[in-house]
């Protein structure tokens, strides 16, 4: 068992990709997986699920292969963690592609195309602008779980549900003061987090 | 409707940092939103760690223990993911390749017990190249590292990922492991996977 991997007492947001409030990256949680770390491994999970499921979704576009999907990616990566090479780079990137290729191992095993190589995902995009955009949503629903789960509601309201902040201010009953603090820290924790892996 | 940018930060930000948190605004404004996982997600899919190699004297004992443990966990709280309206997996074991197929794997999700006392299991197979003719791959569970109740057969694609559908027989906890073999007709059945 990795004890270096315990939560650190530090409560600032992270300047580092890959970093949520334990200060533990995603390339130690993989390297700690690959040695049979099973509460690394739960820690990636915790990070990536929603993640791997809103990119399965967007390629597969049936919520019952995409969930099954999330499932393989994460077997694939308890298998394969020991592949990653953290000097070759951050985690999210490998992460991302191990999601990928267990997703386009479950389109072939069924026999039939996933839905990004369609048109259809983006009427505007190219293959290239279409991998670019799904590794930005990646990025970005891996990235709210860095968020404390009320600045990460205010930024779903915000942003995927069109509510104002006034209709946040009702539908959370909180002082329209705190809706504003709130989004304007979601929004710096989100800059920090995803600081290096946009660049 | 969008959020407006300006009303979300406010104007207390240096340039520097007004233009970083306007990008994320921008790729926040492009992403589809995130979705809620489901119950069956809630937890990881608990895998069984690849066995290292050991030296044959110790082989036995380790199928041993983890066929218990196996055993323990299906037979305990376990996990209860469900598949979709489909059988809930109650444990998920990796296998690992012998021999020149190392490099194959496979993990074996177990269900919850049918009525009639299978085992109904689906087997995800990576690596395992197609056999030839009609020959089939037979899944075994193991008692003392020999093959003991068949599971049923299957044949893999040309390449990536197979899954297929069996049941187990019976008890598992008689058994003290799994192994994959090769069911050619007429030639030495030999070991391609195992737990």
């Amino acid at each position: 068992m990795h004890e270096s991997l315990a939560p650190s007492t530090s409560n600032s947001p992270n300047a580092s990709a890959g970093l949520d409030a334990t200060g533990v990256s995603d390339g130690e949680l993989l390297v700690a997986t690959a040695a049979g770390d099973r509460k690394a491994f739960g820690k990636l999970y915790d990070r990536y699920a929603r993640a791997v499921l809103g990119l399965a979704l967007a390629r597969l576009g049936d919520r019952g292969r995409a969930e099954d999907a999330v499932q393989e990616t994460f077997a694939s990566i308890w298998r394969a963690a020991a592949s990653y090479r953290p000097e070759r780079g951050p985690g999210a990137p490998w992460l991302f592609t191990v999601a990928r290729n267990a997703m386009t191992n479950q389109w072939r095993s069924r026999g039939d195309l996933p839905v990004e190589t369609a048109d259809e995902y983006s009427l505007e995009l190219g293959p290239d602008e279409q991998a670019e955009q799904a590794w930005r949503s990646f990025l970005i629903h891996r990235s709210l779980e860095v968020l404390p789960a009320e600045q990460r509601a205010v930024i779903e309201l915000a942003y995927w549900q069109g509510l104002s902040q006034s209709e946040i201010a009702d539908r959370l009953r909180i002082p329209l003061g705190t809706v504003k603090t709130r989004s304007r820290g979601a929004l710096r924790r989100l800059a920090s987090a995803l600081k290096e892996d946009l660049q | 409707m969008n959020p407006d940018f300006d009303t979300l930060v406010g104007d207390d930000a240096t340039p520097d940092e007004l233009a970083a948190l306007r990008h994320v605004h921008e790729l926040l404004l492009s992403a589809t939103p995130a979705p809620e996982l489901p119950r069956r997600l809630a937890r990881p899919p608990r895998i069984r760690r690849r066995a290292p190699r050991l030296p044959i004297g110790r082989v036995r004992a380790t199928l041993a223990l983890a066929a218990a443990t196996l055993v323990g966990i299906a037979l305990g709280s376990g996990l209860s993911l469900d598949h979709g309206g489909r059988d809930q997996t109650r444990v998920a074991l990796a296998m690992h390749g012998v021999g020149p197929l190392a490099a194959a794997s496979a993990l074996i999700e177990v269900g919850q017990r049918s009525p009639r006392g299978k085992w109904p299991l689906e087997m995800s197979v990576r690596g395992l190249p197609p056999p030839p003719g009609n020959a089939r791959y037979e899944l075994y569970l193991t008692r003392k590292g020999e093959p003991d109740a068949l599971c049923g057969t299957f044949r893999t694609r040309q390449a990536g990922l197979t899954r297929v559908r069996l049941d187990a027989p019976g008890d598992l906890d008689e058994y003290t492991g799994w192994i994959v073999t090769s069911g050619i007709p007429g030639r030495h059945t030999r070991v391609l996977l195992t737990t």
